[in-house]
């Protein structure tokens, strides 16, 4: 509670009777006996926007688990127009008019765009053309530029939330729970973004916004619910919130300036020897002719917007995606030409990419931290036959916990049931343990709080300090200006800017829109 | 085979990326003019003088953008070395090694054996030796690019005791040597232009790669003051030329019926000639104008540390004229070049 006022803590949040359309009364949920949320009262008012915010770990993801039947409380209740209901199940909640947006998509990838959007709700056979041209009409109407011919599988992480958001607003859902909508969006598409909900609360629909971006939430909301640590901490109207009262509410202390302090003055690390070499990479028209070269001991950020090939050129590099088979370019690394089919090839040669979307790439979620340790430390060995051990697991666990301070709620939590910051640190360690030369983050801080977004970047630099070659893939400009010792900037398929830290914003957006 | 269908591996048609310690810029490009003539090469430092070749002229700098001629001959001078005590080693087209100045002057000639093709680059091991580098035994100098289009491999090393006039072949078979310098362990480090690399050359003659990889196609290097080197690159490396390079009726007939102006190869200077199709499109990108084809000139020199890795560069970009960097010379903290396709010697300080 440091650092808040006793009247700010006192702030409960208000309930107007016959205003409020939802209220969590003393909920707690429990895992293992282990409170993941301890007497949280939250109400919703029709029609308003209110935005969640907290520290990985603070019990937001829980709480909206809850109203969307994914998990039921311990203890407490849920009130809905004045009725106290039982929410058992996903469809219960969604027949009673809750839809939850995931951070992590869950759409079928082997369907369709328009498919997953009437999903469920099929009229017809869903593969005949009045369905793809309902699809184009809907998603014309948010403004949201995806085909719906195309397969799931294909798209970009921005455009699988514009899938997921467009399925939630065609269930015309009373409430719409949003976790982590904006973190793949371009800027563009946030704006468009941020006036569908606006359209939405104009409909009477109330919004429960989840984000990690606090400007979105004191942009978008007309209420803002601090937690911490699964419990309340404070519910106020957002014009009486500034980042500094969310953030020191958040991890009660001040870490704003800790983290995208911009204009501080850094001496970037020397370069080392060139451990990475890109030369005229290809790969269909998502990476063109692209090129760029990785020192050991420093930083390399890579900018750029949604689409700009970033993630592809990344991927090839790591052997997660082949390309061209004529004239795909090469690879180098500390000058030996190399060419992946699988990813094993390149984690033996020292090259680890660690995912951006860490649930369907970056772990196995029904296993323990213990158990996925041990998975990426048998991948990288050279062991004939490969099995779990359960002690060597449990020794990675034990040995990795501290050092990047993972928190569970217990030593056989199921990485699934972390929180966001703390799966992705599992997925730092699983890639470290494989002594590598050159680490990929792509988008290391995406979901991730603001107390573990120091923790990753405090990493990351110590990784550079040790003399490794690290490459930071971020949309987030901010995260790129203060970690980068140089910045490459992607445009349409390839690098097409360098430039060194100091640079201004603008000048850096400038390279990456024109 | 499987490469070479594909175009992977070895048969890759890939070139370096300008990037990290190349990232360009315009230091060449605004840098003063310390003289402007026709083809200017060879700078080098003698004594406290700075002297450079204008094709047969020897020229001393005089200071204030002036520049003396100090002795002309009818051949084109093609390599240069300047000694400590102000003596320069001079290597005319078809006439061999000449001394100018101080005790030297009288001394028997370097019988270094170059073929067909001319000494490309010279430099003083202490009093009493001078490196030799031959480009080619098979093209002279100025027949560079039909030596790089005929995938000639006869450059050579040599070890000259200046006293006795007697010359030692240290390796052979390079692709243009067109620098050689001493490093500090008694080697020779060579430039070798055709396999975009510098190769150190020990005593016995065993050569092992120093880099690799380079951008653009090496020339003369020299060691810096503060125990680097700087390396003058006169032509960029493209994906064009490395692909007329791996075709060989292509090259035959260019070879045959072009004249080689027109070449699909790396040039000295900008094309400015409109049967050079290839230079007449570009394309507005971000406000500025960008050639649409690839840039066969360049201007550019890197300083490397004493372990010859690249710490930084200095460019004249596609879009300027100071290209075709062949020569770099220090002195006082002011770097000397020549852009013999731009005709002038730029003069930049590196306080």
């Amino acid at each position: 509670m440091n650092g808040l006022a006793a009247a700010e803590l006192d702030a409960r949040p208000r309930t107007v009777a016959g205003d409020d359309l939802l209220i969590m009364r003393d909920v707690t949920k429990e895992y293992y006996g282990v409170p993941a949320i301890k007497d949280v009262t939250f109400t919703l008012r029709r029609g308003e926007v209110h935005s969640l915010v907290g520290e990985n770990g603070a019990g937001k993801s829980t709480l909206t688990k809850m109203l969307s039947g994914v998990t039921t409380p311990t203890r407490g209740a849920i009130v809905l127009d004045g009725k106290e209901v039982d929410i058992q199940s996903p469809s219960q909640a969604r027949e009673l008019g809750i839809v939850m947006v995931f951070q992590e998509t869950s759409l079928v990838p082997s369907m369709t765009v328009a498919q997953n959007l009437f999903l469920g709700d099929e009229k017809t056979f869903n593969t005949l053309r009045p369905l793809y041209i309902a699809a184009q009409v809907f998603l014309s109407s948010l403004n949201f530029d995806v085909n719906p011919w195309a397969q799931v599988a294909t798209l970009g992480a921005a455009k699988k939330q514009m899938v997921e958001i467009g399925r939630a607003v065609r269930q015309n859902a009373r409430v719409i729970i949003f976790d982590e909508p904006t973190a793949s969006l371009t800027p563009e598409e946030k704006s468009h973004f941020f006036a569908l909900i606006k359209r939405l609360r104009d409909r009477g629909v109330s919004v429960i916004f989840i984000s990690h971006a606090l400007e979105e939430a004191l942009f978008i909301s007309d209420r803002i619910t601090v937690l911490r640590d699964g419990e309340h901490v404070i519910t106020d109207e957002a014009s009486k919130f500034d980042r500094e009262k969310i953030v020191r509410a958040m991890v009660g202390r001040q870490l704003t300036s800790e983290l995208y302090s911009i204009h501080r003055a850094r001496q970037a690390r020397r370069r080392g020897p060139t451990v990475l070499s890109v030369e005229n990479l290809s790969m269909g028209k998502a990476v063109r002719n692209n090129s760029f070269t990785v020192y050991g001991g420093q930083i390399t950020g890579q900018f750029g917007l949604i689409g700009s090939g970033r993630t592809e050129t990344a991927k090839i590099v790591a052997g997660v995606l082949k390309r061209d088979f004529f004239h795909g370019g090469a690879v180098r690394i500390e000058g030996r030409p190399v060419r992946y089919r699988v990813p094993r090839q390149a984690v033996r040669d020292g090259i680890i990419y660690v995912t951006e979307d860490r649930k369907v790439e970056g772990f196995f979620e029904t296993m323990s931290i213990g158990e996925n340790l041990q998975v990426a430390h048998l991948a990288a060995s050279r062991r004939g036959v490969p099995v779990l051990r359960m002690r060597e697991a449990q020794q990675l666990y034990e040995f990795w916990k501290p050092k990047l301070s993972i928190r569970a709620m217990s030593d056989a939590a199921k990485v699934i049931e972390l929180s966001g910051g703390n799966q992705q640190k599992v997925v730092i360690a699983k890639s470290l343990l494989q002594r590598p030369k050159v680490v990929i983050f792509d988008e290391p801080t995406r979901g991730v709080d603001v107390g573990a977004i120091a923790e990753i970047h405090h990493l990351i630099n110590e990784l550079a300090d040790e003399g490794m070659a690290v490459v930071v893939i971020s949309s987030y400009l901010p995260e790129i200006l203060n970690l980068s010792d140089r910045i490459l900037v992607f445009r349409a398929g390839r690098v097409v800017e360098e430039f060194e830290p100091g640079t201004s914003d603008e000048t850096v957006m400038y390279a990456a829109v024109h | 085979m499987f490469d070479n269908f594909r175009g992977s591996g070895t048969a890759a048609l890939t070139v370096p990326p300008m990037d990290g310690a190349f990232r360009p810029n315009l230091a060449i490009e605004a840098a003063p003019v310390a003289a402007a003539c026709e083809e200017p090469d060879n700078v080098v430092v003698a004594g406290d003088a700075v002297f450079f070749s204008s094709k047969g002229r020897l020229l001393r700098l005089a200071g204030e953008g002036r520049a003396e001629i100090v002795q002309e001959f009818p051949e084109p001078i093609t390599a240069m070395a300047g000694a400590a005590d102000g003596a320069l080693a001079l290597a005319r087209e078809s006439k061999g090694v000449t001394f100018i100045g101080g005790a030297r002057a009288a001394l028997k000639p370097p019988a270094v054996e170059c073929g067909q093709g001319g000494i490309t680059a010279m430099a003083f091991i202490g009093d009493d030796k001078l490196a030799v580098a031959v480009g080619s035994e098979d093209n002279a100098p100025d027949e560079w690019r039909r030596d790089l289009m005929e995938l000639r491999r006869s450059g050579s090393v040599w070890l000259c005791d200046v006293a006795s006039g007697n010359a030692k072949k240290m390796a052979g078979g390079l692709g243009y040597a067109y620098g050689v310098v001493p490093d500090d362990s008694g080697c020779l480090i060579v430039s070798e232009a055709w396999r975009a690399k510098l190769t150190r050359i020990d005593a016995s003659g065993g050569g092992t790669t120093a880099l690799d990889n380079l951008p653009a196609y090496p020339s003369r290097i020299v060691r810096d003051s503060d125990g680097g080197y700087w390396l003058a690159l006169f032509a960029p490396r493209n994906q064009l030329v490395e692909f007329v390079l791996r075709e060989r009726g292509y090259r035959e007939r260019m070879i045959r019926e072009i004249a080689p102006e027109n070449w699909v190869s790396p040039t000295l200077a900008p094309h400015d000639s409109p049967l050079n199709p290839m230079q007449e499109g570009g394309q507005k990108i971000g406000g500025a104008i960008k050639p649409w084809a690839p840039s066969f000139s360049y201007g550019l020199v890197a300083r490397l540390d004493r372990n010859l890795q690249p710490e930084y560069s200095l460019h004249s970009r596609a879009n300027g004229r100071r290209h075709g960097v062949t020569s770099v010379a220090e002195r006082d903290k002011r770097l000397f070049a020549t852009s013999k396709g731009g005709g002038v010697l730029v003069d930049m300080s590196l306080q």
